[in-house]
């Protein structure tokens, strides 16, 4: 597989992370309550194009200044996975129907920017960014399927690669939860981006390898599948991060832990995971971490392996 | 590698059998139709019930429309070409779609937004993935599944994904394209732009008033040459370039010369180590908008200087959407198999700026060499393919 060097990582969630290193200490798993931790958006981006934005794409394009901040190298591929797309301009359209007689004007705001590839879209134009732009949407394994396309694209030539993993939260999800009685994680938004190269720029840190699997339920096995390709054996992985906790208490580790604990649920949640992760790697001895993803169990497994080069 | 493409099918507003389609568009028999239901609106719907649908492919379950019309495009492939299952081959599904379920969701939403009893239990149908595993689940055991969503390049984007993961090496064989059914929110959401034609859309004349909103779905196969060995399946075609530009100038619309457009047709043309001269036809975006087929015109002028034979088959299904990209290729393909150029319709008088005609009666070929077809959807995005005869 093509390593995929990991030059930047920033995310926006429940977690107190944009502009911050060695967090993972001191993570603390979310509250049933807990919030998303917005930035002072005005320090990013101006209050013309924030009027207009919707959550994910305030969140979005905040992390996309950061990095143009941080660094002038253009993106040659724009690759953003979402489960559910743009839910806040969605559900506000859908109210501006309801709300209508049958000769009103709509205003097109909200329609326009509902789209699920309105994050991508308006990342491009921020950036005047005019390569490859995709918006993948396979539920929970949105990201890991845009973790491939980077493969893809790097394999390809290009050199530099965004990848996002944004979802939203939004209040009617909070009904249907109740309604379906899944009472695990609280519900929150994630908005995760990763610059990544083929060769590491400052980085030792990179992407091994990305398996999905969808013929099985058994997050376990497509895990072992995954190490078994790569030649290390699952006990000497330094972090194990999955979402099901059901297959993984039966193994003997010392850093197994559940991602959602820390993201909430969403289904961009391994993107969140997968900053974290990286950021364990960055700031400490540890060399590799597992991000376990079987969110839907029968809809597919994912398994991220991220390495940190000696 | 070479990617063939060996099976294809579609279901649109004219029809479904790949005879009924090709009949229609040598006839020049739109199916856009004046809905009595929808206000007297022109749409390009396909003919066929929920209902009727669901009988006819033995679903036992209420799906969205969206799911429905992908389950019968799917199908009807599965029935016609050799897709046996089989543990050699790593087979894939990559569609695109614009809404997902949202046709079946958003009675339910505003329901509950009025402060009425709801079902929750309808909203599993809404993720645009959601359709993409219902759709799967009647296929076949698919090894990796998609769900390429950006708007009106979705299924374009899906087949070039579908050659990608064959590139990787993780799949064989891939079934690619896309399904969108038609929703109240799609409907008022291009109410509000604006962009409708009052009759039947006239695509890249001067008085084109914009589009007609269709619905359809259709898929490919595309194999590698492990499973075409197996399958025996014939070569309809080669998917030999393709590439996706951001325009990065608006949300909806098109930059006034189509730059992205200019790239994502010239980044095709060079993947398949082709010149701009080698192209017999160009299957347009076409939407009949005033903005996109100006741009796509300007775009096609500066890439070509003398624009090969092009036309645009919405005239005869409606923007399709998601599906459309897919939809076209089809066409593209029946085009192919018969040595035949379909026409636009409604054709009148040339955009003033551009000057620019297309083809308005069907064209019999000696030999279509390599086609170009164009998907431009929201975000700036632009896609194109090329489709080359083996």
């Amino acid at each position: 597989m093509i390593p995929l060097y990991i030059n930047f990582a920033e995310s926006i969630s429940h977690q107190d992370l944009l502009n911050r290193k060695g967090f993972f200490n001191n993570i603390q798993p979310l509250d049933a309550d807990s919030e998303c931790i917005n930035p002072i958006y005005k320090e990013y981006l101006s209050p013309k194009t924030l009027r207009r934005l919707s959550p994910i794409l305030k969140a979005s394009l905040a992390i996309i200044a950061i990095y143009k901040k941080t660094t002038h190298k253009a993106f040659d591929a724009v690759i953003v996975g979402t489960g559910l797309g743009c839910l806040t301009d969605t559900g506000k359209f859908l109210d501006t129907i309801r709300k209508a007689k049958s000769d009103d004007l709509l205003s097109p705001t909200s329609f326009i920017q509902s789209t699920h590839n309105t994050v991508s879209g308006q990342i491009s134009i921020f950036l005047q960014n005019l390569n490859y732009n995709i918006t993948h949407s396979q539920n929970h394994l949105s990201f890991e399927i845009s973790l491939l396309d980077a493969m893809t694209e790097l394999n390809s030539g290009k050199r530099h690669v965004l990848v996002g993993g944004v979802d939203e939260e939004h209040p009617f999800l909070n009904k249907l939860v109740k309604a379906f009685n899944i009472n695990t994680y609280p519900l929150s938004f994630c908005a995760a981006f990763f610059a990544l190269s083929k060769k590491g720029e400052k980085s030792s840190i990179f992407i091994k390898d990305v398996t999905i699997d969808f013929s099985t339920d058994s997050a376990f096995d497509v895990a072992s599948k995954c190490c078994k390709r790569e030649g290390i054996p699952i006990k000497d992985i330094d972090l194990i991060f999955h979402s099901d906790t059901k297959s993984f208490n039966s193994i003997s580790h010392p850093n197994c832990k559940n991602y959602l604990d820390f993201t909430g649920l969403n289904y961009s949640a391994s993107a969140l995971a997968t900053h974290i992760a990286y950021d364990y790697l960055a700031n400490s001895q540890k060399k590799s971490a597992l991000i376990v993803n079987n969110l839907l169990k029968d809809k597919g497994a994912a398994v991220t392996l991220i390495i940190k080069d000696d | 590698m070479n990617i063939y493409i060996t099976g294809h099918s579609s279901i649109s507003a004219i029809g479904q059998s790949h005879t009924e389609v090709y009949q229609r568009l040598i006839a020049k028999e739109t199916g856009i139709r004046q809905e009595a239901k929808d206000q007297g609106a022109f749409r390009g719907l396909v003919k066929q019930s929920n209902k009727s649908l669901s009988k006819l492919y033995n679903l036992k379950k209420p799906y969205s429309r969206t799911t429905i019309l992908g389950i019968a495009a799917g199908i009807e492939l599965f029935k016609k070409y050799s897709i046996e299952p089989t543990s050699i081959l790593k087979t894939g599904f990559v569609s695109g779609t614009s809404v997902g379920g949202i046709d079946f969701t958003e009675q339910e939403y505003i329901r509950f937004l009025s402060g009425n009893t709801y079902n929750p239990e309808v909203f599993k149908n809404h993720p645009s993935g959601a359709v993409t595993d219902q759709i799967a689940q009647k296929l076949y055991p698919f090894d990796i599944v998609n769900t390429i969503s950006t708007a009106c390049s979705s299924s374009t984007n899906a087949i070039i994904f579908g050659a990608k993961l064959m590139q990787m090496g993780l799949v064989d064989r891939v079934v690619v394209g896309g399904t969108d059914a038609l929703s109240d929110f799609t409907i008022k959401g291009f109410s509000s732009l604006g962009i409708y034609s009052e009759g039947v859309c006239k695509p890249f004349d001067r008085n084109r008033q914009g589009l007609n909103l269709g619905e359809g779905a259709a898929y490919l196969l595309l194999e590698n040459k492990k499973s075409l060995n197996l399958s025996e399946n014939k070569i309809l075609a080669e998917l030999t370039g393709w590439a996706n530009e951001s325009d990065a100038f608006h949300q909806t619309a098109s930059s006034p010369e189509g730059e992205g457009a200019q790239r994502s047709m010239m980044g095709a043309i060079t993947m398949a180590g082709l010149q701009p001269k080698d192209i017999s036809y160009i299957s347009a975006h076409g939407t009949a908008t005033p903005n996109n087929d100006l741009s796509e015109s300007n775009a096609l002028l500066k890439v070509f200087g003398i624009v090969p034979p092009f036309s645009s088959t919405k005239s005869y299904t409606g923007h399709t959407l998601a599906a459309s990209g897919a939809l076209e290729a089809s066409f593209c393909l029946i085009g192919m198999e018969k040595n035949c150029l379909f026409p636009n319709l409604f054709f009148e008088n040339v955009i003033e700026e551009t000057g620019l005609t297309p083809v308005t009666n069907p064209v019999k070929e000696k030999k279509i060499n390599h086609i170009l077809s164009n998907a431009f959807g929201f975000g700036g995005n632009n896609t194109s393919i090329i489709l080359s005869q083996v």
